[in-house]
Protein backbone atom coordinates (compact mmCIF):
# COMPACT_ATOMS: atom_id res chain seq x y z
CA UNK A 1 0.00 0.00 0.00
CA UNK A 2 2.56 2.38 1.21
CA UNK A 3 4.74 2.22 -1.99
CA UNK A 4 1.56 3.17 -3.99
CA UNK A 5 1.75 6.48 -2.42
CA UNK A 6 5.43 6.75 -2.76
CA UNK A 7 5.42 6.87 -6.50
CA UNK A 8 3.90 9.81 -8.59
CA UNK A 9 0.11 9.16 -9.30
CA UNK A 10 -1.20 10.11 -12.45
CA UNK A 11 -4.22 11.97 -13.02
CA UNK A 12 -7.23 10.85 -14.92
CA UNK A 13 -10.19 12.84 -15.63
CA UNK A 14 -12.91 10.57 -16.39
CA UNK A 15 -16.62 11.59 -18.19
CA UNK A 16 -20.12 9.96 -18.05
CA UNK A 17 -23.59 10.83 -17.67
CA UNK A 18 -24.21 7.76 -15.48
CA UNK A 19 -23.30 8.74 -11.90
CA UNK A 20 -22.96 5.53 -10.90
CA UNK A 21 -20.57 4.71 -13.53
CA UNK A 22 -18.40 8.10 -12.31
CA UNK A 23 -18.35 5.93 -9.09
CA UNK A 24 -17.68 2.66 -9.69
CA UNK A 25 -15.06 3.91 -11.70
CA UNK A 26 -13.35 5.81 -8.85
CA UNK A 27 -13.81 3.34 -6.54
CA UNK A 28 -12.00 0.73 -8.41
CA UNK A 29 -8.86 3.15 -9.42
CA UNK A 30 -8.43 5.54 -6.78
CA UNK A 31 -5.81 3.44 -5.11
CA UNK A 32 -3.73 3.62 -8.30
CA UNK A 33 -4.37 6.92 -9.51
CA UNK A 34 -5.55 10.29 -8.87
CA UNK A 35 -8.83 10.55 -10.16
CA UNK A 36 -11.34 13.62 -11.71
CA UNK A 37 -14.67 12.78 -12.34
CA UNK A 38 -17.07 14.90 -14.52
CA UNK A 39 -20.81 14.39 -15.46
CA UNK A 40 -20.22 15.79 -19.35
CA UNK A 41 -18.40 16.85 -21.73
CA UNK A 42 -18.99 20.91 -20.66
CA UNK A 43 -17.35 20.21 -17.43
CA UNK A 44 -14.70 18.08 -18.48
CA UNK A 45 -13.63 21.16 -20.70
CA UNK A 46 -13.48 23.44 -17.59
CA UNK A 47 -11.86 20.84 -15.82
CA UNK A 48 -9.17 20.48 -18.37
CA UNK A 49 -8.42 24.56 -18.40
CA UNK A 50 -7.67 23.89 -14.44
CA UNK A 51 -6.00 20.67 -14.46
CA UNK A 52 -3.29 18.82 -15.98
CA UNK A 53 -4.20 15.55 -17.00
CA UNK A 54 -2.29 12.78 -17.87
CA UNK A 55 -5.25 10.88 -19.44
CA UNK A 56 -9.16 11.12 -20.84
CA UNK A 57 -11.50 8.74 -20.80
CA UNK A 58 -14.97 9.52 -21.59
CA UNK A 59 -17.86 7.69 -22.33
CA UNK A 60 -19.15 8.27 -26.16
CA UNK A 61 -23.21 8.27 -25.68
CA UNK A 62 -23.78 11.19 -23.83
CA UNK A 63 -26.61 13.92 -23.91
CA UNK A 64 -25.38 17.19 -25.40
CA UNK A 65 -22.15 16.03 -26.56
CA UNK A 66 -20.94 12.89 -27.77
CA UNK A 67 -17.22 11.19 -26.25
CA UNK A 68 -16.38 11.75 -30.32
CA UNK A 69 -17.34 15.34 -29.97
CA UNK A 70 -15.76 16.16 -26.83
CA UNK A 71 -12.10 14.72 -28.01
CA UNK A 72 -12.70 16.96 -31.37
CA UNK A 73 -13.36 19.82 -29.39
CA UNK A 74 -10.24 19.32 -27.17
CA UNK A 75 -7.89 18.45 -30.08
CA UNK A 76 -9.28 22.13 -31.20
CA UNK A 77 -8.36 24.04 -28.14
CA UNK A 78 -5.42 21.52 -27.18
CA UNK A 79 -3.73 20.58 -29.73
CA UNK A 80 -1.15 19.26 -27.87
CA UNK A 81 -2.56 18.36 -24.20
CA UNK A 82 -3.63 16.01 -22.76
CA UNK A 83 -1.81 13.70 -24.64
CA UNK A 84 -3.35 10.81 -24.29
CA UNK A 85 -7.20 9.41 -25.05
CA UNK A 86 -9.29 6.37 -23.96
CA UNK A 87 -13.33 6.03 -24.89
CA UNK A 88 -15.38 3.93 -23.39
CA UNK A 89 -19.01 2.81 -24.04
CA UNK A 90 -21.99 0.46 -24.24
CA UNK A 91 -22.24 0.43 -28.21
CA UNK A 92 -20.68 2.74 -30.29
CA UNK A 93 -21.33 3.27 -34.45
CA UNK A 94 -18.10 1.64 -36.12
CA UNK A 95 -17.84 4.86 -38.08
CA UNK A 96 -17.38 7.34 -34.94
CA UNK A 97 -14.39 5.10 -33.27
CA UNK A 98 -12.80 5.06 -36.53
CA UNK A 99 -12.74 8.80 -36.74
CA UNK A 100 -12.04 9.05 -33.36
CA UNK A 101 -9.14 7.10 -33.86
CA UNK A 102 -7.82 8.57 -37.22
CA UNK A 103 -8.99 12.45 -36.26
CA UNK A 104 -8.75 12.81 -32.71
CA UNK A 105 -5.69 11.01 -30.63
CA UNK A 106 -7.91 8.20 -29.68
CA UNK A 107 -5.67 5.77 -27.84
CA UNK A 108 -8.10 2.71 -27.21
CA UNK A 109 -11.99 1.92 -27.41
CA UNK A 110 -12.74 -0.32 -24.48
CA UNK A 111 -16.39 -1.52 -24.35
CA UNK A 112 -18.85 -1.73 -21.05
CA UNK A 113 -18.76 -3.59 -18.85
CA UNK A 114 -15.38 -3.21 -18.54
CA UNK A 115 -12.74 -5.71 -16.54
CA UNK A 116 -10.53 -3.87 -13.90
CA UNK A 117 -7.61 -5.70 -13.90
CA UNK A 118 -7.35 -5.40 -18.25
CA UNK A 119 -8.12 -1.87 -18.26
CA UNK A 120 -6.32 -0.81 -15.45
CA UNK A 121 -3.43 -2.31 -18.48
CA UNK A 122 -5.27 -0.23 -21.38
CA UNK A 123 -4.87 3.06 -18.87
CA UNK A 124 -1.04 2.55 -18.36
CA UNK A 125 -0.57 1.42 -21.85
CA UNK A 126 -2.28 4.83 -23.07
CA UNK A 127 -0.40 6.73 -20.49
CA UNK A 128 3.22 5.10 -22.04
CA UNK A 129 2.13 5.66 -25.09
CA UNK A 130 1.83 9.18 -24.50
CA UNK A 131 5.35 10.05 -22.71
CA UNK A 132 7.10 8.49 -25.50
CA UNK B 1 -70.38 -57.21 -107.51
CA UNK B 2 -70.84 -61.09 -106.21
CA UNK B 3 -72.82 -59.53 -102.76
CA UNK B 4 -74.64 -57.03 -104.59
CA UNK B 5 -77.37 -59.63 -106.32
CA UNK B 6 -80.84 -60.07 -105.25
CA UNK B 7 -80.31 -64.05 -106.45
CA UNK B 8 -81.48 -65.15 -103.12
CA UNK B 9 -84.47 -62.98 -103.08
CA UNK B 10 -85.50 -63.58 -106.41
CA UNK B 11 -85.69 -67.20 -106.66
CA UNK B 12 -87.65 -67.78 -103.93
CA UNK B 13 -90.48 -66.18 -105.27
CA UNK B 14 -93.45 -67.84 -107.37
CA UNK B 15 -92.41 -67.57 -110.93
CA UNK B 16 -95.72 -65.53 -112.04
CA UNK B 17 -95.37 -63.28 -109.95
CA UNK B 18 -91.52 -62.30 -111.23
CA UNK B 19 -92.46 -58.83 -112.77
CA UNK B 20 -94.21 -57.67 -109.77
CA UNK B 21 -91.49 -58.46 -108.03
CA UNK B 22 -88.77 -56.99 -109.70
CA UNK B 23 -91.00 -53.80 -109.39
CA UNK B 24 -90.91 -53.71 -106.30
CA UNK B 25 -87.43 -54.94 -105.45
CA UNK B 26 -86.40 -51.58 -108.38
CA UNK B 27 -88.72 -49.28 -105.85
CA UNK B 28 -86.42 -50.51 -102.87
CA UNK B 29 -83.35 -50.63 -104.92
CA UNK B 30 -84.26 -46.71 -105.28
CA UNK B 31 -85.36 -46.55 -102.13
CA UNK B 32 -81.90 -47.08 -100.93
CA UNK B 33 -80.00 -45.11 -103.52
CA UNK B 34 -82.20 -41.99 -102.91
CA UNK B 35 -81.15 -42.71 -98.91
CA UNK B 36 -77.20 -43.18 -99.36
CA UNK B 37 -77.04 -40.21 -101.95
CA UNK B 38 -78.44 -38.27 -99.48
CA UNK B 39 -76.47 -39.17 -96.39
CA UNK B 40 -74.54 -35.76 -96.16
CA UNK B 41 -71.06 -37.91 -95.58
CA UNK B 42 -69.10 -39.91 -98.46
CA UNK B 43 -69.54 -43.79 -98.32
CA UNK B 44 -68.58 -45.98 -100.03
CA UNK B 45 -68.16 -49.94 -101.27
CA UNK B 46 -64.32 -51.40 -102.48
CA UNK B 47 -63.58 -55.16 -103.70
CA UNK B 48 -60.64 -56.57 -102.28
CA UNK B 49 -58.62 -54.95 -104.64
CA UNK B 50 -59.44 -52.08 -103.29
CA UNK B 51 -61.42 -51.13 -106.19
CA UNK B 52 -64.53 -48.51 -106.15
CA UNK B 53 -67.75 -50.77 -107.07
CA UNK B 54 -70.26 -48.06 -105.24
CA UNK B 55 -70.28 -45.17 -103.38
CA UNK B 56 -72.64 -42.00 -103.27
CA UNK B 57 -73.06 -38.66 -104.47
CA UNK B 58 -70.98 -37.00 -101.89
CA UNK B 59 -67.98 -39.16 -102.78
CA UNK B 60 -68.66 -38.69 -106.46
CA UNK B 61 -68.47 -34.77 -105.64
CA UNK B 62 -65.36 -35.11 -103.82
CA UNK B 63 -63.54 -37.24 -106.54
CA UNK B 64 -65.07 -34.57 -108.80
CA UNK B 65 -66.62 -37.50 -111.13
CA UNK B 66 -70.02 -37.23 -112.82
CA UNK B 67 -71.19 -40.46 -112.35
CA UNK B 68 -70.98 -43.90 -111.27
CA UNK B 69 -69.73 -45.80 -114.34
CA UNK B 70 -66.77 -43.21 -113.96
CA UNK B 71 -66.19 -43.98 -110.54
CA UNK B 72 -66.17 -48.05 -110.48
CA UNK B 73 -63.01 -49.54 -110.80
CA UNK B 74 -61.15 -47.20 -110.00
CA UNK B 75 -58.85 -46.83 -106.77
CA UNK B 76 -57.71 -43.92 -104.73
CA UNK B 77 -54.34 -43.59 -106.05
CA UNK B 78 -56.47 -42.68 -109.73
CA UNK B 79 -58.73 -40.30 -107.67
CA UNK B 80 -57.10 -38.99 -104.46
CA UNK B 81 -53.56 -36.63 -104.02
CA UNK B 82 -50.66 -39.43 -103.36
CA UNK B 83 -49.68 -38.91 -99.56
CA UNK B 84 -53.84 -39.40 -98.99
CA UNK B 85 -54.34 -42.11 -101.15
CA UNK B 86 -51.39 -43.96 -99.64
CA UNK B 87 -52.42 -43.88 -96.33
CA UNK B 88 -55.90 -44.99 -97.21
CA UNK B 89 -54.49 -47.92 -98.74
CA UNK B 90 -52.69 -49.08 -95.85
CA UNK B 91 -56.02 -48.48 -93.98
CA UNK B 92 -57.78 -50.77 -96.44
CA UNK B 93 -55.45 -53.71 -96.44
CA UNK B 94 -55.88 -53.96 -92.98
CA UNK B 95 -59.46 -53.82 -93.18
CA UNK B 96 -59.07 -56.47 -95.94
CA UNK B 97 -55.92 -58.67 -94.98
CA UNK B 98 -57.09 -58.78 -91.07
CA UNK B 99 -60.55 -57.76 -90.78
CA UNK B 100 -60.08 -55.06 -88.85
CA UNK B 101 -62.07 -51.52 -88.56
CA UNK B 102 -60.65 -48.41 -88.76
CA UNK B 103 -62.02 -45.69 -87.09
CA UNK B 104 -60.48 -42.57 -86.91
CA UNK B 105 -59.30 -38.90 -88.11
CA UNK B 106 -57.38 -38.48 -90.83
CA UNK B 107 -56.49 -35.67 -93.81
CA UNK B 108 -58.94 -35.71 -96.60
CA UNK B 109 -60.11 -33.40 -98.89
CA UNK B 110 -63.70 -31.59 -99.69
CA UNK B 111 -65.61 -31.08 -102.91
CA UNK B 112 -63.57 -27.98 -103.53
CA UNK B 113 -60.34 -29.68 -102.91
CA UNK B 114 -59.45 -28.10 -99.81
CA UNK B 115 -57.49 -30.11 -97.20
CA UNK B 116 -59.62 -31.45 -94.14
CA UNK B 117 -60.16 -33.58 -91.12
CA UNK B 118 -61.95 -36.85 -91.86
CA UNK B 119 -63.05 -38.79 -89.55
CA UNK B 120 -63.17 -42.36 -91.54
CA UNK B 121 -64.59 -45.44 -90.48
CA UNK B 122 -64.06 -48.57 -92.35
CA UNK B 123 -65.19 -52.31 -92.16
CA UNK B 124 -65.02 -55.28 -93.96
CA UNK B 125 -67.84 -57.28 -96.29
CA UNK B 126 -67.63 -60.54 -95.84
CA UNK B 127 -69.63 -63.58 -97.68
CA UNK B 128 -72.53 -64.78 -96.23
CA UNK B 129 -71.49 -68.23 -96.54
CA UNK B 130 -67.88 -68.33 -95.94
CA UNK B 131 -67.33 -65.33 -94.36
CA UNK B 132 -64.66 -64.42 -96.43
CA UNK B 133 -63.86 -61.39 -96.42
CA UNK B 134 -64.84 -60.01 -99.93
CA UNK B 135 -64.22 -56.37 -99.54
CA UNK B 136 -64.87 -53.39 -97.14
CA UNK B 137 -67.59 -50.21 -96.86
CA UNK B 138 -66.51 -47.17 -95.70
CA UNK B 139 -67.79 -43.57 -94.48
CA UNK B 140 -66.14 -40.24 -94.42
CA UNK B 141 -67.09 -37.72 -92.19
CA UNK B 142 -65.59 -34.20 -92.33
CA UNK B 143 -64.68 -32.88 -88.69
CA UNK B 144 -62.97 -29.95 -89.84
CA UNK B 145 -64.89 -27.56 -87.46
CA UNK B 146 -65.47 -30.07 -84.71
CA UNK B 147 -61.68 -30.20 -84.88
CA UNK B 148 -60.90 -26.85 -85.03
CA UNK B 149 -63.38 -26.00 -81.97
CA UNK B 150 -62.34 -29.30 -79.91
CA UNK B 151 -58.31 -27.87 -80.65
CA UNK B 152 -59.30 -24.47 -80.05
CA UNK B 153 -60.72 -25.73 -76.76
CA UNK B 154 -58.04 -27.83 -75.54
CA UNK B 155 -55.74 -24.88 -76.07
CA UNK B 156 -57.92 -22.55 -74.07
CA UNK B 157 -57.90 -24.94 -71.39
CA UNK B 158 -54.16 -25.47 -71.68
CA UNK B 159 -54.02 -21.43 -71.46
CA UNK B 160 -56.03 -21.71 -68.86
CA UNK B 161 -54.30 -24.38 -67.09
CA UNK B 162 -50.90 -22.21 -67.92
CA UNK B 163 -52.68 -18.79 -66.45
CA UNK B 164 -53.77 -20.76 -63.24
CA UNK B 165 -50.82 -22.13 -62.38
CA UNK B 166 -48.44 -18.66 -63.47
CA UNK B 167 -51.33 -17.15 -61.14
CA UNK B 168 -50.62 -19.59 -58.60
CA UNK B 169 -46.78 -19.04 -58.90
CA UNK B 170 -47.53 -14.96 -58.90
CA UNK B 171 -49.09 -15.55 -55.31
CA UNK B 172 -46.50 -17.62 -54.06
CA UNK B 173 -44.54 -15.02 -55.12
CA UNK B 174 -45.97 -12.72 -53.46
CA UNK B 175 -46.28 -14.13 -50.21
CA UNK B 176 -42.53 -15.34 -50.24
CA UNK B 177 -42.33 -11.53 -50.29
CA UNK B 178 -44.51 -10.27 -48.35
CA UNK B 179 -43.08 -12.84 -45.46
CA UNK B 180 -39.73 -11.04 -46.97
CA UNK B 181 -41.17 -7.88 -46.07
CA UNK B 182 -42.18 -8.34 -42.26
CA UNK B 183 -38.95 -10.18 -41.48
CA UNK B 184 -36.60 -7.65 -43.16
CA UNK B 185 -38.45 -5.24 -40.94
CA UNK B 186 -38.26 -7.30 -37.87
CA UNK B 187 -34.64 -7.65 -38.61
CA UNK B 188 -34.57 -3.56 -39.01
CA UNK B 189 -36.29 -3.11 -35.70
CA UNK B 190 -33.97 -5.82 -34.10
CA UNK B 191 -30.60 -4.16 -35.48
CA UNK B 192 -32.49 -0.86 -33.68
CA UNK B 193 -33.29 -2.68 -30.36
CA UNK B 194 -29.63 -4.64 -30.50
CA UNK B 195 -28.02 -1.25 -30.66
CA UNK B 196 -30.53 0.68 -28.28
CA UNK B 197 -30.25 -2.75 -25.68
CA UNK B 198 -26.64 -3.17 -26.03
CA UNK B 199 -25.94 0.34 -24.81
CA UNK B 200 -28.82 0.27 -22.02
CA UNK B 201 -28.05 -2.50 -20.73
CA UNK B 202 -24.45 -2.51 -20.54
CA UNK B 203 -24.11 0.36 -18.43
CA UNK B 204 -25.85 -1.07 -15.76
CA UNK B 205 -23.87 -4.37 -15.97
CA UNK B 206 -21.34 -1.99 -15.81
CA UNK B 207 -22.22 -0.91 -12.35
CA UNK B 208 -22.68 -4.44 -11.45
CA UNK B 209 -19.64 -6.11 -12.57
CA UNK B 210 -17.06 -3.42 -11.85
CA UNK B 211 -18.99 -2.38 -9.00
CA UNK B 212 -18.86 -5.61 -6.80
CA UNK B 213 -14.72 -6.15 -7.81
CA UNK B 214 -14.54 -2.88 -6.11
CA UNK B 215 -16.32 -3.90 -3.03
CA UNK B 216 -14.15 -6.97 -2.41
CA UNK B 217 -11.32 -4.46 -2.80
CA UNK B 218 -12.90 -2.55 -0.17
CA UNK B 219 -13.84 -5.19 2.02
CA UNK B 220 -10.34 -6.50 2.04
CA UNK B 221 -9.19 -3.07 3.09
CA UNK B 222 -12.01 -2.48 5.99
CA UNK B 223 -11.29 -6.52 7.01
CA UNK B 224 -8.01 -5.91 7.71
CA UNK B 225 -9.17 -3.07 10.40
CA UNK B 226 -12.07 -4.95 11.72
CA UNK B 227 -9.88 -8.28 12.58
CA UNK B 228 -7.55 -5.89 14.48
CA UNK B 229 -10.65 -4.36 16.05
CA UNK B 230 -11.45 -7.78 17.29
CA UNK B 231 -7.95 -8.72 18.81
CA UNK B 232 -8.02 -5.22 20.38
CA UNK B 233 -8.73 -6.89 24.25
CA UNK B 234 -6.08 -9.41 23.67
CA UNK B 235 -3.51 -6.66 23.38
CA UNK B 236 -1.28 -5.93 26.83
CA UNK B 237 -0.74 -2.03 26.01
CA UNK B 238 -4.41 -0.75 25.04
CA UNK B 239 -3.13 2.84 23.98
CA UNK B 240 -0.35 1.67 21.41
CA UNK B 241 -2.63 -0.97 20.09
CA UNK B 242 -5.06 1.92 19.52
CA UNK B 243 -2.15 3.86 17.22
CA UNK B 244 -1.51 0.92 15.69
CA UNK B 245 -4.86 0.84 14.68
CA UNK B 246 -5.05 4.02 13.33
CA UNK B 247 -2.05 3.97 11.65
CA UNK B 248 -3.46 1.05 9.43
CA UNK B 249 -7.17 2.26 8.81
CA UNK B 250 -4.82 4.93 7.62
CA UNK B 251 -2.49 2.83 5.56
CA UNK B 252 -5.49 1.03 3.93
CA UNK B 253 -7.41 3.92 3.32
CA UNK B 254 -10.48 2.35 6.02
CA UNK B 255 -12.62 6.09 5.42
CA UNK B 256 -12.42 5.64 2.05
CA UNK B 257 -13.14 1.92 1.73
CA UNK B 258 -15.99 1.97 4.26
CA UNK B 259 -17.61 4.86 2.12
CA UNK B 260 -16.71 3.09 -0.96
CA UNK B 261 -18.53 -0.04 0.10
CA UNK B 262 -21.85 1.98 1.00
CA UNK B 263 -21.87 3.98 -2.46
CA UNK B 264 -20.46 0.89 -4.99
CA UNK B 265 -23.43 -1.86 -2.86
CA UNK B 266 -26.59 1.44 -3.60
CA UNK B 267 -24.69 1.42 -7.07
CA UNK B 268 -24.92 -2.44 -7.65
CA UNK B 269 -28.53 -2.52 -6.73
CA UNK B 270 -29.21 0.30 -8.69
CA UNK B 271 -27.72 -1.41 -11.87
CA UNK B 272 -29.50 -4.60 -10.95
CA UNK B 273 -32.82 -3.01 -10.61
CA UNK B 274 -32.16 -1.03 -14.16
CA UNK B 275 -31.59 -4.06 -15.81
CA UNK B 276 -34.37 -5.86 -14.44
CA UNK B 277 -36.29 -3.17 -16.54
CA UNK B 278 -34.98 -3.26 -19.24
CA UNK B 279 -35.57 -6.39 -19.86
CA UNK B 280 -39.52 -6.33 -18.56
CA UNK B 281 -39.33 -3.27 -21.14
CA UNK B 282 -37.91 -5.94 -24.09
CA UNK B 283 -40.08 -8.72 -23.32
CA UNK B 284 -42.83 -6.29 -23.29
CA UNK B 285 -42.06 -5.19 -26.63
CA UNK B 286 -40.86 -8.17 -28.24
CA UNK B 287 -44.46 -9.95 -27.73
CA UNK B 288 -45.23 -9.53 -31.64
CA UNK B 289 -46.45 -12.01 -33.39
CA UNK B 290 -50.05 -14.12 -32.32
CA UNK B 291 -50.54 -11.80 -29.35
CA UNK B 292 -54.15 -11.16 -28.00
CA UNK B 293 -55.90 -8.00 -27.39
CA UNK B 294 -54.82 -6.43 -23.72
CA UNK B 295 -55.68 -3.85 -21.97
CA UNK B 296 -52.59 -1.32 -21.02
CA UNK B 297 -51.37 1.83 -20.32
CA UNK B 298 -50.16 3.66 -23.38
CA UNK B 299 -47.42 5.76 -21.30
CA UNK B 300 -45.58 2.50 -20.04
CA UNK B 301 -45.60 1.55 -23.21
CA UNK B 302 -44.29 4.48 -25.01
CA UNK B 303 -41.67 4.73 -22.00
CA UNK B 304 -40.58 1.07 -22.67
CA UNK B 305 -39.74 2.36 -26.34
CA UNK B 306 -38.28 5.33 -25.56
CA UNK B 307 -35.57 2.59 -23.57
CA UNK B 308 -34.98 1.02 -26.35
CA UNK B 309 -34.52 3.94 -28.60
CA UNK B 310 -31.86 5.11 -25.85
CA UNK B 311 -28.75 5.41 -27.73
CA UNK B 312 -30.68 7.15 -30.75
CA UNK B 313 -32.24 9.52 -28.58
CA UNK B 314 -29.27 10.49 -26.01
CA UNK B 315 -27.41 13.17 -27.49
CA UNK B 316 -28.40 15.98 -29.09
CA UNK B 317 -32.33 15.14 -28.50
CA UNK B 318 -34.62 15.86 -25.49
CA UNK B 319 -37.93 14.17 -25.19
CA UNK B 320 -40.94 16.32 -23.89
CA UNK B 321 -43.91 14.40 -22.05
CA UNK B 322 -47.40 16.15 -22.11
CA UNK B 323 -49.00 12.96 -20.61
CA UNK B 324 -53.16 13.34 -19.67
CA UNK B 325 -52.43 11.77 -16.34
CA UNK B 326 -56.39 10.39 -16.71
CA UNK B 327 -55.50 8.87 -19.64
CA UNK B 328 -58.25 5.80 -19.71
CA UNK B 329 -56.32 2.41 -20.52
CA UNK B 330 -56.25 1.15 -24.48
CA UNK B 331 -57.50 -2.48 -25.91
CA UNK B 332 -54.47 -3.24 -28.35
CA UNK B 333 -51.97 -5.29 -29.09
CA UNK B 334 -49.19 -4.02 -27.15
CA UNK B 335 -46.46 -5.05 -28.71
CA UNK B 336 -47.77 -4.32 -32.48
CA UNK B 337 -48.36 -0.82 -30.89
CA UNK B 338 -45.03 -0.73 -29.28
CA UNK B 339 -43.47 -1.25 -32.72
CA UNK B 340 -45.79 1.79 -34.63
CA UNK B 341 -44.46 3.96 -32.41
CA UNK B 342 -41.01 2.70 -32.29
CA UNK B 343 -41.23 3.50 -35.56
CA UNK B 344 -42.71 6.94 -35.83
CA UNK B 345 -40.46 7.93 -32.64
CA UNK B 346 -37.18 6.18 -34.78
CA UNK B 347 -38.22 8.46 -38.01
CA UNK B 348 -38.45 12.10 -35.65
CA UNK B 349 -34.90 10.96 -34.26
CA UNK B 350 -33.86 10.69 -37.78
CA UNK B 351 -35.29 14.12 -39.03
CA UNK B 352 -33.74 15.85 -35.96
CA UNK B 353 -30.28 14.06 -36.37
CA UNK B 354 -30.94 15.33 -41.10
CA UNK B 355 -31.41 18.66 -39.16
CA UNK B 356 -28.14 18.89 -37.47
CA UNK B 357 -28.64 16.37 -34.91
CA UNK B 358 -29.94 19.22 -31.81
CA UNK B 359 -33.80 19.03 -31.45
CA UNK B 360 -37.12 18.41 -29.19
CA UNK B 361 -39.40 15.37 -29.49
CA UNK B 362 -43.02 16.50 -27.76
CA UNK B 363 -45.04 13.57 -27.03
CA UNK B 364 -48.54 14.40 -26.02
CA UNK B 365 -51.59 12.64 -25.04
CA UNK B 366 -55.43 13.25 -24.90
CA UNK B 367 -58.73 11.84 -25.20
CA UNK B 368 -61.64 12.19 -27.26
CA UNK B 369 -64.87 10.40 -26.04
CA UNK B 370 -64.09 7.20 -27.67
CA UNK B 371 -60.16 7.95 -28.55
CA UNK B 372 -57.16 8.11 -26.86
CA UNK B 373 -54.78 10.61 -28.80
CA UNK B 374 -51.09 10.10 -28.99
CA UNK B 375 -49.20 12.92 -30.93
CA UNK B 376 -45.49 12.60 -31.53
CA UNK B 377 -43.60 16.19 -32.94
CA UNK B 378 -40.26 16.89 -33.62
CA UNK B 379 -38.73 19.81 -34.72
CA UNK B 380 -36.50 18.43 -37.53
CA UNK B 381 -36.07 18.67 -41.28
CA UNK B 382 -40.05 18.44 -41.76
CA UNK B 383 -41.17 17.15 -45.62
CA UNK B 384 -42.62 18.95 -48.20
CA UNK B 385 -46.33 17.87 -50.03
CA UNK B 386 -44.86 15.26 -52.19
CA UNK B 387 -42.70 13.79 -49.56
CA UNK B 388 -46.05 13.62 -47.33
CA UNK B 389 -48.02 12.03 -49.85
CA UNK B 390 -45.65 9.26 -50.05
CA UNK B 391 -44.44 8.70 -46.87
CA UNK B 392 -46.96 5.22 -46.32
CA UNK B 393 -45.79 3.75 -49.25
CA UNK B 394 -43.96 0.56 -48.82
CA UNK B 395 -40.50 1.38 -49.78
CA UNK B 396 -40.76 4.86 -49.96
CA UNK B 397 -37.48 6.42 -48.52
CA UNK B 398 -35.27 9.82 -48.30
CA UNK B 399 -32.48 7.56 -46.33
CA UNK B 400 -29.28 6.85 -47.42
CA UNK B 401 -29.13 3.24 -48.33
CA UNK B 402 -28.20 1.16 -44.81
CA UNK B 403 -29.97 4.21 -43.25
CA UNK B 404 -34.29 3.52 -44.42
CA UNK B 405 -35.71 0.55 -45.86
CA UNK B 406 -38.98 2.85 -46.27
CA UNK B 407 -41.12 0.15 -44.39
CA UNK B 408 -41.47 1.61 -41.11
CA UNK B 409 -44.46 3.94 -41.90
CA UNK B 410 -46.37 1.78 -44.05
CA UNK B 411 -46.18 -0.92 -41.30
CA UNK B 412 -47.28 1.06 -38.73
CA UNK B 413 -50.12 2.35 -41.15
CA UNK B 414 -51.46 -1.41 -41.17
CA UNK B 415 -50.52 -1.53 -37.69
CA UNK B 416 -52.84 1.36 -36.56
CA UNK B 417 -55.44 -0.15 -38.85
CA UNK B 418 -55.46 -3.02 -37.23
CA UNK B 419 -56.54 -1.30 -34.43
CA UNK B 420 -59.26 0.34 -36.12
CA UNK B 421 -57.04 3.84 -35.59
CA UNK B 422 -56.33 7.03 -37.84
CA UNK B 423 -52.62 8.27 -38.31
CA UNK B 424 -52.51 11.39 -39.58
CA UNK B 425 -49.46 14.04 -40.48
CA UNK B 426 -48.42 17.13 -40.58
CA UNK B 427 -45.34 18.56 -41.56
CA UNK B 428 -43.64 21.88 -42.99
CA UNK B 429 -40.21 21.62 -44.83
CA UNK B 430 -37.57 23.04 -42.59
CA UNK B 431 -40.28 23.24 -39.34
CA UNK B 432 -40.86 19.58 -38.57
CA UNK B 433 -43.26 17.29 -38.31
CA UNK B 434 -46.63 16.24 -35.92
CA UNK B 435 -47.88 11.97 -36.14
CA UNK B 436 -50.95 12.19 -34.76
CA UNK B 437 -52.33 8.56 -33.59
CA UNK B 438 -56.39 8.09 -32.77
CA UNK B 439 -56.79 4.43 -30.94
CA UNK B 440 -60.46 3.49 -29.66
CA UNK B 441 -60.18 2.78 -26.16
CA UNK B 442 -62.32 -0.26 -27.33
CA UNK B 443 -61.37 -2.44 -29.91
CA UNK B 444 -65.11 -2.75 -31.55
CA UNK B 445 -66.75 -6.15 -32.81
CA UNK B 446 -65.55 -8.14 -34.82
CA UNK B 447 -62.12 -8.26 -33.97
CA UNK B 448 -59.03 -7.24 -36.52
CA UNK B 449 -57.70 -10.52 -37.74
CA UNK B 450 -54.08 -11.69 -36.79
CA UNK B 451 -51.62 -11.75 -38.47
N1 LIG C 1 -40.65 12.75 -38.62
C1 LIG C 1 -40.29 12.83 -39.90
N2 LIG C 1 -39.72 13.96 -40.38
C2 LIG C 1 -39.35 14.05 -41.67
N3 LIG C 1 -39.51 13.07 -42.59
C3 LIG C 1 -40.06 11.92 -42.17
C4 LIG C 1 -40.48 11.75 -40.81
N4 LIG C 1 -41.01 10.50 -40.71
C5 LIG C 1 -40.92 9.94 -41.93
N5 LIG C 1 -40.35 10.78 -42.81
C6 LIG C 1 -40.11 10.53 -44.24
O1 LIG C 1 -40.86 9.40 -44.61
C7 LIG C 1 -40.00 8.42 -45.22
C8 LIG C 1 -40.56 7.06 -44.96
O2 LIG C 1 -40.48 6.73 -43.57
P1 LIG C 1 -40.45 5.21 -43.15
O3 LIG C 1 -40.37 5.16 -41.67
O4 LIG C 1 -41.58 4.51 -43.80
O5 LIG C 1 -39.13 4.66 -43.81
P2 LIG C 1 -37.64 4.99 -43.41
O6 LIG C 1 -37.58 5.63 -42.07
O7 LIG C 1 -37.04 5.75 -44.54
O8 LIG C 1 -37.00 3.54 -43.35
P3 LIG C 1 -37.30 2.41 -42.25
O9 LIG C 1 -37.93 1.29 -43.01
O10 LIG C 1 -35.98 2.08 -41.72
O11 LIG C 1 -38.23 3.00 -41.23
C9 LIG C 1 -38.65 8.71 -44.63
O12 LIG C 1 -37.61 8.25 -45.46
C10 LIG C 1 -38.67 10.22 -44.51
O13 LIG C 1 -38.37 10.83 -45.74
MG1 LIG D 1 -38.54 4.78 -40.34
Amino acid sequence: MSSATQTKKYTILYVDDEQSNLRVFKNAFRRDFNILLSPSAKEAMELLKENAVDLLITDQMMPEMTGVELLRHIKELYPNVPPSRVMLSGYALPDDIELAYSEYHLHRFVSKPWDEDKFKQVILEAIKAAER
Amino acid sequence: MAFFEYSVFVMSGDIEDLPERIRELELKRNQLRTLIDNIPDPVYIKDKQCRFINANDRLLRIAQLENLEQLVGKTDRELFPHELADSYHRDDQAVLQHGATISKDEPGIDHRGEPIVVHTYKAPVRDRETGEIVGLVGIGRDVTEITQARDQLQRSAEDLQQQKEELSATLDQLKQAQAHLVQSEKMASLGTLTAGVAHEINNPINFVYAGVNSVLRDFADVKQVVTEVRNLSSRADPAEAISRLDQLCQDCGFDDAFEALEETLNDIKFGATRITEIVAGLSRFSRLGNEAWQITDIHEDIDSVLVLLKNKYKTGITVVKEFERALPQVECFPGKLNQAFMNILSNAADAIQANGGEGVVTIATSQSERFARISIRDDGVGMDEATCHRIFDPFFTTKAVGQGVGLGLSITYSIIQDHSGNLAVESQPGKGSEFLVELPFKHPTPKPKQT
